[in-house]
Order: structure tokens, then sequence, then C-alpha cells
């Protein structure tokens, strides 16, 4: 007997059967309306939230379709039924263009397919539907409950916009005109997922952007053909230019001005329906340094912070892999007087030291991915019980040796000061494997595993960017904008991406000074 | 399956040849300090101070200060080496010598020569070519059986009288140099156990500290100077920041004491008809810091005869010690050979091989350029009438 099968392979293509939408969906609506009602009833057979208005204006019969929820049932009733009730001379020879234009609502779509009428119905638009016409009209009156405005709780900052994209697409999109007035600022939208036929927008400064960019973003969301996107991720996992890779190329955001200024700089936006986090690409290995304040506070502070930012990220990769590798192997490295205070620190703890590292690396991890996981009203449970793990008690307990609770402290904070939470991700998973390179091989193995994360990181793209840049392809101009970051009046240029166009941003001599004529 | 061998030849390079050198801190014992002894049977004995590292309870280090935090421990055998094979047997954790940076020899070994231990030293990988090395003047083993009131252990007091440079400071590297050098000669510092109220309290509580110069001619120790003539040798060797130097002005029974604070030594080589002549220019800049006399160091009269006090009194001593080790020890220390060997390879390569003949015979002429910087913030002596001041 086989106990691995491949169902899904063997069927290969022919899956499309799978399809919800009955082929008849394609074809055009009748002029008999209780054909076309009987349609929909059929379709959406056992769905008790589906609504089936029957009215006469006059004489000629009519139905109303909509999704309960979806819709705003007051407009419904008062602009559309109580105007369409009250029509009595209906003896007119263009009787349906002047009912419908006697409606007072300035969103109606004519439509002939049942296809459009299912997407119209659960997009929240209801459709009416009028004996003897061949074409249906989707009414435009969304609404649904969405979450309103609030401030992005996973980039937080102290200056700058408290605005926070929400689930709802129309409302991020808005977010985002407002900021960018520029009619050059394009929308365009796809449908991903068969069931789930999620709204994705590819957003970009046309002018700024390179087209090829906008080519390649779509080829790769149109291969995309999944039950369905819940999220970001979803699309993320799809377009990535190295799935294997550790490191996220494709960065995401749930703050609108961070996504307008990525679009000012040449870069496009995927706008998700359902989320609020919305992907930019591409992308560089420093772009996932920055954070939004670098720019809004003056540019000493973001260099300052900048520079904090890349040591602490070689503490966070490197710190206990570099501990287990001198206090195993190269003990001669360490000061006398600190070689003493370890040694002394470490006299009678039971495990070797990267056994040690593992158990509170490991330990640290679980604490981390408990407090993001538990009802928050347990949260302060583990936070107690962390502090009795990683700290003074296992010292007491002689499990672990005090030197190593604080690496491991040092490590976990320098891990939270990386501004971008996917590369953070990325730092918490490849410290393990560096550890055992060096439980392995001392200070030689966390060299070769900086060699092979550097091979690595210059091998990676993101929609064609060289991961690195621009540091490896070195442009001048960029350099003002990776661990520097230079004053604003000196950032002349955009980054170069895919394109090589309207590179120049702003005027040169920009710099404050007091007028030369004055002077 | 080839992913499979792949991941399985990955894994061997890991599993088969990590760690082969790998060693947990608690299976290793830290050597802070070695001595080397000469014992009957000419065999060699080389004693160890061994930390003892405690495990920190509570923010305490455990330590307690009146039993030290090290012990001794002792190897014996033929040569260094099967020496340290001895102790090796006697202790059950890996010697570790990546961090002795003390080695002391014992005055009878220095006087048989050391360079076959030094070999071991310089051979092995562990020590560093940064240990500063030492002659006792006892037993070098009684040196680390100390147990000093401030430091952690005795090797570190060691280490930290050397840094302020009042003795002579010889690394390993320096030795192996030298010996191998044209001067082949070396010095190295004595060291003493330094009597004490301590001592006398408690057995073993001192520290050992410096107490002159062993000069060696090419291995073998072959005579010592004191501490003061260790301190004009200084003077030759580098800038000599914390002596002090005192000139009697003429006509005063009292003195007035400078402190240098910077010197440049320059030594010129001469041949001329045979005769070898090593010309030192020796440039002092000093404040003084006490002032015995009556005198006004204001003045600048005062100040220039002071100058040409100290240029005598560091011209004459300096010459005496040159002598000595000219005549009576004969070691090129000062490295006259390299400089000759510099300057003349033609006339080196003839007396190359009769150098420690022919050194004794070179013709040593001291100048001495002496500076008054400051007087302090006085010119008059303290605490003395006005009238008493001698203005000169």
């Amino acid at each position: 007997m086989r106990i691995r099968r491949h169902p899904q392979k063997k069927k290969g293509k022919e899956d499309t059967n799978r399809v919800p939408i009955s082929t008849k969906s394609q074809d055009l609506l009748t002029e008999r309306l209780d054909a076309n009602v009987k349609f929909f009833t059929d379709l959406y057979k056992d769905s008790s939230d589906i609504v089936f208005r029957p009215f006469t204006i006059g004489n000629l019969k009519a139905v109303v379709i909509y999704l309960d929820g979806l819709s705003d049932i007051e407009k419904l009733d008062e602009l559309v039924l109580e105007t369409l009730m009250n029509k009595q001379d209906i003896s007119q020879t263009d009787i349906i263009q002047s009912l419908i234009d006697s409606i007072p609502i300035s969103n109606i779509k004519k439509i002939s397919t049942y296809t459009e009428c299912i997407d119209a119905v659960a997009n929240g638009n209801p459709i009416l539907l009028l004996d003897g016409a061949k074409e249906a009209y989707a009414l435009g009156i969304v609404k649904y409950e969405k979450r309103s405005i609030e401030e992005p709780a996973a980039e937080t900052g102290i200056r700058g916009p408290r605005e926070g994209f929400t689930e709802s697409i129309s409302v991020n999109t808005s977010l985002i005109r407002r900021i960018i007035k520029d009619p050059q600022l394009k929308m365009k939208t796809f449908h991903v997922g068969k069931y789930t036929k999620t709204k994705v927008i590819v957003s970009y400064m046309e002018g700024l952007v390179d087209q090829t960019l906008i080519k390649e973003i779509e080829n790769r969301l149109n291969r995309i053909n999944i039950d369905g996107v819940l999220e970001s991720g979803y699309i993320e996992q799809f377009i990535e230019d190295n799935p294997f890779s550790p490191f996220p190329q494709v960065l995401y955001t749930e703050r609108p001005d961070v996504a307008s200024a990525n679009l000012l700089e040449g870069r496009a936006l995927i706008i998700i329906d359902g989320t609020p986090y919305t992907l930019i690409a591409p992308v560089s290995f420093f772009s996932l340094f920055q954070s939004q304040e670098d720019y809004y506070e003056r540019f000493w502070i973001g260099t300052f912070i900048r520079f904090f930012r890349f040591i602490f990220l070689g503490i966070a990769l490197f710190l206990p892999s570099i501990y287990v590798a001198i206090t195993t192997f190269h003990q001669e490295m360490l000061p006398m007087a600190l070689l003493l205070s370890v040694a002394s620190a470490r006299e009678g703890i039971p495990f070797p030291a990267i056994i040690e590292v593992l158990i509170m690396e490991l330990t640290f991890e679980a604490l981390r991915e408990a407090g993001i996981r538990l009802p928050k009203q347990i949260g302060s449970a583990v936070s107690i019980v962390g502090a009795l793990v990683i700290g003074q008690a296992a010292v007491q307990a002689g499990i672990v040796s005090a030197p190593m609770v604080i690496v491991v402290s040092i490590t976990g904070i320098s891990s939270f000061l990386v501004p971008r939470y996917s590369i953070g991700l990325s730092i918490r998973l490849l410290r393990f494997p560096i550890i055992f390179f060096a439980g392995f091989l001392g200070i030689i193995g966390v060299i070769l595993a900086l060699i092979i994360l550097v091979i690595h990181l210059s091998s990676l793209r993101s929609f064609g960017v060289p991961y690195l840049s621009p540091v490896s392809t070195l442009q001048k101009n960029g350099l003002k904008d990776t661990i520097f970051r230079s004053p604003l009046w000196k950032l002349d240029f955009r980054p170069h991406l895919t394109g090589e166009f309207n590179a120049v941003r702003q005027s040169d001599n920009l710099k404050p000074s007091p007028d030369k004529e004055e002077g | 399956m080839r992913k499979m061998i792949l991941v399985m030849l990955l894994l061997s390079i890991v599993l088969l040849s990590g760690c082969w050198d790998r060693y947990e801190l608690q299976d290793l014992a830290i050597i802070t300090a070695a001595a080397i002894d000469v014992v009957e049977d000419e065999q060699i004995r080389i004693s160890v101070q061994i930390f003892i590292p405690r495990a920190i309870t509570s923010g305490e280090t455990g330590e307690d200060p009146s039993t030290g935090s090290t012990f001794v421990r002792e190897g014996v055998g033929k040569s260094l080496a099967q020496a340290v094979a001895d102790l090796q047997t006697n202790i059950p954790r890996k010697l570790f010598w990546g961090q002795c940076r003390i080695f002391i020899f014992g005055k009878e070994l220095a006087e048989m020569g050391i360079q076959k231990e030094i070999d071991f030293l310089v051979r092995h990988p562990s020590p560093r070519g940064i240990s500063n090395l030492y002659v006792s003047q006892e037993e070098a083993k009684r040196m680390l059986e100390l147990i000093p009131p401030l430091e952690r252990y005795s090797g570190e007091a060691l280490r930290k009288l050397s840094q302020q440079e009042i003795g002579i400071d010889t690394t390993l590297k320096d030795v192996d140099v030298k010996l191998a050098g044209d001067s082949q000669s070396i010095a190295l510092p004595i060291i003493k156990v330094l009597v004490s109220p301590e001592e006398s309290r408690q057995g073993n509580q001192s520290i050992p500290v410096i107490d002159g110069t062993a000069v060696f001619q090419r291995d073998k120790m072959v005579g010592a100077l004191n501490m003061e003539e260790t301190s004009w040798l200084l003077w030759l060797i580098r800038t000599l920041k914390n002596g002090t130097i005192s000139v009697m002005p003429k006509g005063n029974e009292e003195e007035v004491v400078m402190m240098p604070i910077s010197g440049n030594v320059k030594f010129n080589p001469h041949i001329s008809k045979n005769t070898w002549n090593m010309t030192f220019s020796l440039e002092v800049e000093a404040n003084v810091i006490q002032n015995e006399t009556l005198l006004n160091l204001h003045n600048e009269n005062t100040v220039k005869q002071f100058e040409k006090e100290i240029e005598k009194v560091l011209k004459e001593n300096l010459t005496q010690t040159m002598e000595k080790l000219q005549q009576e020890f004969h070691t090129d220390i000062l490295d006259f050979g390299k400089r000759f060997h510099r300057k003349y390879p033609d006339e080196w390569k003839k007396v190359k091989n009769n150098w420690v003949e022919k050194y004794p015979e070179v013709n040593v002429t001291i100048h001495v350029n002496a500076k008054i910087n400051k007087t302090g913030d006085i010119g008059p002596p303290a605490a003395i009438p006005r009238d008493w001041v001698e203005e000169q």
C-alpha cells in the first residue's frame, strides 16, 4: 500500500472544475425576469443572508437582490424602492432608461452577465432586475461594518502622523490619495483568489516608477491561482524572487506616510483588501533598517540611530555565537580579569556552553512567542514567569551562568531594535544556525557563517533590484541614505531602482541659509 | 536521495571534524603565572599558579582574601617539556597557558642558562610573546605562593608592578629576538619577596617586588644591578617616568628633587682608526617637585645652575653604570652590536664572532642636555620667611 499520494498532482490542470460558478454564469441575462430570478435562487440556495425583494412599478415587475449586511438598506429603501414604487406613469416608450435615470444614486452600473451580477452582489451592490430588460443594474450603495482609522499598532512612533491603514481597501487608498494629490498616482485593480476574489491594487507614481517593474508585478500577481488571500503574506509569498531565502524581499507597512514616501521614491505598493498591511516592492536590505522617524527627526539623530541599529544587528546575530566560540575555543582572547570572572561563573554549570546558549535562547524565543499568542489578560503572568526563567533564579539554581543571562538579554534587546518586524524574524531564525557553527568550529565557524550570509545577501534580488544596493553595485548618491541619513536638503536624487530616468528629486542648493543679499 | 547525501556530507563536516579543540571553561586549569627552578640532579621543576574558580552566588565572588584564589602545583622532569608533562598528570583539568603572562626563573637556573626553557616557551603555541620574564632571587616557586593583599594573585601584582616602569621590562619575544641577534645579551628584572608587616602577621601575605636587574651574557646570568643602577640604566633605555633625580647645588647641604617628564637618547656609533666609539646624547626635561634649599627657583640663573648639576649627576652615574656593564659583566644589553652592525656592516663582519671581546673596548662618551621645565606653583621655598630666601 502506498502511503504517500499526491492526488492534486495527478489531476494536474483538470482541477479547474473546482471553480464554484457553473459555466452558465458567463451567459447573458435573459429578458424574462422569472428566469433570471430562478437562476439566482438556485445559485444562492441554502444561503440565508441573500435577500430577494420583488415589487412592482405600476404593472412592471421588478426584483432587488442583495446580501444582508453588505449594503445600505436605508438608502435602498428611500432612494430606490420609494422612488420606483411611487412611479405611476410608465407608459413612456423608453421606460427602463427613464426609470433608472430617476433613481437618485450616483453610482449605477449596467451589467449584462450573470457573473457580473454575482460579483456586484458579493461586493455589496444590490442588483435591480426589471422584467423585460436584458440588463441588470448594480446600485452602488455599499455599506458594511469596518474598523475606524486607528494608530498603527505595529509601527508606532513619537513623531509623525498617527493614522494607520485599516482592513478596508477603499479607506486605505483614500488615505494615500489624501497625501499624494497628483493624478500621476495610479491604482490598478486585480482580483486574486478563486473563492475570496480579493481586491488587490497595484499603486505607483507614473513617471517616477519604471514601467517594467509594474509589468513584472502584474505578471507575478496574475500567476497566482489560489483559493483565497487572507493577508498580504499570501501575496508576498507568491511574488518573492527567492522563496527559500530567510530574508524578506518585500516590505510591508501599515502607515500611509511610509507607503507614500516609497511611492515618491519610485517603488510600487500592493494594497490588499482585508488587511491593514500594504506591500512595498522592490526593497533593499538597508531599507529594512529604516524607520519613518529617521526622516522626521533631524539628520544627526537619524544617522546616529541608524548606526546604532547596525551595531545591534551585529550583536543580535552574533553575540551568543561569539560567546560560545570564545569561551570554548579561544579562551586566550578574553582579557585575564574577564576570563577569571567568566570561569568563576561557569564553575559548576552542568551544561556545555553551546547547550546553555541554546537552552536560554529557546526559552527566550518561547517566552516571546507566548507573549504574542496569549490573551492579553494572561500576558502579565508570562512576564513574571519569564523574569524567573531568564534571570537570577536560573543562575541561583545553578543551571545557567550569569554571563549567559547577560548575553541572552543583550541579544534579546538588540533584536528589538530592528524597526521592521519581518527582518527581526529573520535575525531570530538565523541566530540558531550561527550558534551551531560557533559551537562546532569556533570563531572560524562564525566567520564562515558571516561569509555565507554575505554571499547569500549579495545574490538576492527584490524584483530585480540587488538586495544590497546601493552598497553592492555601488551607487554614490544612494549611499547618502543607507547607514547615514544625510540632511534632507542633500538627498537630491531618488534611489536608483530598476530604471534610470527621473532621478532628480529636488532642486539643489536647498540648504537653509541666510539670504545672501541680506547678509 | 541526492539531497539526502548532500545533507549527510554537510553534516559530516560539522560532526566529524568539528570540536576537536573545544574545551569548556570548567575543563581548564587557568595558569596565572609559572615559575621554573632547577632542583637536585639538574632536574627542571615547573611550578604553576592556578586560579581556583569559585561559583558566584548571589553577587558575592566567594573569594576569601586570606586564603587566596590560587594554588600552586609543580611538575619535575629532565627538561621543561617533561616537567610540564609531569605537571599535567597531577592536575585533573587541561593546563591552559593562554593567559599566563608571568614566567619566573630561579636564580640558580638563570646562572646555568635558560636557552632550553626559552625554546619550549617560544615553540609552544599558547604562551604569549608578550609574557614578562623575571629572575627570582630565591626559589622562584616561593613567588607564586605569596598571597597579595590587594590583587587576586601574586602574578597580577607582579604584572602591574612591571607596568609601573620601575624596573626593566623584558618579554619572551624580546629574549628570543635579542639572544638570536647581534648583541646576544639580555636583562631581566630581579624580584624578591617584599618584607612587610603583613607577612609577619600572616604567613604568605606579601607580594613579589622588583629589586634590580639581572644581566645575561648569552643565556646565562652573569651578574646583577641593584635598584639604583637599574634606574640609571633605564635612562638609556626609555623615559623614566616615575623616578626622581636630586641634585645638591654648590655650597648647599640640602637637595632639590626633580622628576623627569621627558627624555630622549640618541646613540651614535662611530668607528675611526680601529677605535670603536659610542656616543650617547641624552636630552632630559624635568620638573622640580621639592626644594629643600633656600634658593628661589624663579631666578633664571639658579635654574640654569641646576640644569648643569643634573647634567653632571647623570653623566657621572651613567658612565659608572656603563663601565659596570662593559668591564664587569661584558653584556651588551643596550644593543651596541646591532647599532654598529647597521652603520658599519663591513666592519661588523670582522668582529661579529668575537664581539664579546670587542665590546668592552668600545669607548663610551655621554652627552647630557638637561632642561628644567617647571618649578612648580611657587618659586622660593615654601613656609619660610621671605628674607631667608637666597636670591643668589
